[in-house]
């Protein structure tokens, strides 16, 4: 017997002689259904993921932190009277409003061919970007200086360099660091000037000295140009409108209930959402993105 | 639904060959209804597993069907043998009223189906993908082994086919 041609028989005898099509369109249609509640399970998981992870880590202390859970207001500075907050959060805080508050900031006061006076300094990627992340530091923070080395840095290269955050700096000097409202005086005295991000790092990374001395401006000459530091210099000891924009900025954190630094709130279609302490970059990530495929 | 790559037309492919492979697993089946099921079931993870989309998407789809189709056939078998035991009904397929030959022919291929639910998998998918009319050099993407080495296969996997089929049935002419 030839197997190959029985077994091949056996086979042909499966045919059932029907003229049965497929229906490839219903076939399709069931698979569009699948592919529909596939992503809706997969968002609820992302966002229920997201949701739990960030609720646990309220509760967990970040390693790399000096002070693990943050730098917390003081007990006099809760008990103290508040800026005036002109409207509750609504739509007025989101980056509009933010907008806004930059336009207080005081003219450069150098000519113009000495340094580039940078409008919204504090402002950082596309004005078109879905997500708006406004990070509170205080410059005499550890966890607020580990947050601009560690994390800072990824989120710039993945969300706002590519257009889906734009990024705002809040100053929120707390009332026990002695010198932290100096700080911001001087990183947005520089941001006049031009040099906000170099002041800003490098007040973070020599924190540990001129917290100790006070002697900011010794940290800033090595880093900037001697004609960016007369002008810093210049506005620092003359110019109180930069003291309005650190009011502006603490007024915006204290409606949004802000506790510690830092802190980062998130906008998103019209809501805020504040974080502290600040998760790690990985959990960071998985919610942004789980925002965006919200989109 | 978006085709994830470029390079990999889903939308295409499903046309091109739906209707050829929901027709394979009808064959192992026996019910066509659930052989669009079982149709739909393997596009739908061809369609979330990326790396199979490709040059061998072919393959992969077809091995996939013939795979879930030997599955489900082995779960009917399982079922009637439950069934002879209990009591309860015996027969799987379409049983209308028919002439005497087309009750032989369903008889053939119902034992046929019991004889490929008996066989190692692998061996019959490799029959099954055959009987499909894929050519030597799919088959062997689709199972991944060395196209030299597919007739040989295949002809193991007829041996074993007859050795099951005379072990279930006896000496057929």
């Amino acid at each position: 017997m030839n197997v190959n041609r029985w077994v091949d028989d056996c086979l042909e005898a499966l045919d059932d002689g029907s003229e049965w099509q497929p229906e490839a369109s219903l076939a399709r249609a069931r698979l569009r259904d699948l592919d529909r509640q596939a992503r809706i399970k997969r968002r609820w998981a992302w966002a229920t993921a997201a949701a739990a992870c960030l609720g646990l880590l309220a509760f967990i202390e970040p390693r790399a932190c000096a002070m693990p859970r943050g730098c917390f207001q003081s007990a006099a500075e809760n008990t103290a009277p508040r800026p005036a907050v002109a409207a509750p959060v609504t739509e007025s805080t989101n980056p509009a409003r933010a907008a806004a508050a930059q336009s207080v900031k005081p003219p450069a006061l150098v000519p113009k061919t000495e340094t580039r006076a940078a409008r919204n300094y504090k402002e950082s990627g596309s004005a078109y970007a879905p997500i708006a992340c406004e990070i509170y530091s205080d410059y005499e923070c550890p966890s607020c200086a580990a947050f601009f080395r560690d994390t800072l840095p990824l989120l710039v290269a993945e969300y706002v360099q590519t257009g889906k955050v734009r990024l705002f700096h809040r100053d929120f000097p707390l009332a026990q660091h002695s010198y932290a409202k100096l700080a911001a005086r001087y990183a947005n005295a520089a941001g006049q000037a031009g040099q906000y991000d170099k002041a800003v790092s490098r007040l973070f990374q020599t924190q540990d000295i001129w917290g100790a001395s006070g002697d900011i401006e010794a940290q800033l000459t090595p880093v900037l140009s001697p004609a960016v530091m007369r002008k810093v210099r210049d506005m620092v000891a003359h110019d109180q409108r930069l003291d309005d924009t650190v009011a502006a900025d603490q007024a915006m954190g204290v409606s949004d209930r802000l506790r510690a630094t830092p802190t980062l709130v998130v906008v998103w279609k019209g809501n805020r959402q504040s974080i502290s302490p600040i998760p790690s970059y990985a959990l960071l990530k998985s919610y942004l993105d789980d925002l965006l495929a919200r989109q | 639904m978006e085709t994830r790559e470029a390079s990999f037309d889903f939308e295409a492919f499903f046309h091109a060959h739906y209707q050829r492979i929901a027709r394979a697993i009808g064959r192992v089946v026996g019910d066509h209804a659930r052989a669009e099921e079982i149709a739909v079931e393997a596009f739908w993870k061809l369609w979330r597993n990326p790396r199979a989309q490709g040059e061998k998407a072919g393959g992969w789809v077809y091995r996939t069907a013939v795979r879930l189709a030997l599955n489900e056939l082995r779960r009917q078998a399982r079922s009637t043998r439950y069934e002879l035991l209990s009591g309860r009904v015996v027969y799987h397929g379409r049983q209308s009223p028919t002439p005497e030959e087309a009750h032989a022919a369903t008889e053939r291929r119902e034992q046929v189906r019991r004889v490929l639910a008996a066989l190692d998998p692998r061996q019959a998918e490799l029959l099954l993908l055959r009987s499909s009319g894929l050519r030597y050099g799919e088959l062997a993407a689709a199972i991944d082994v060395n196209p030299a080495s597919v007739g040989t296969l295949i002809g193991r996997a007829q041996q074993a086919f007859r050795k099951e089929y005379l072990k279930q049935y006896g000496e057929t002419t």
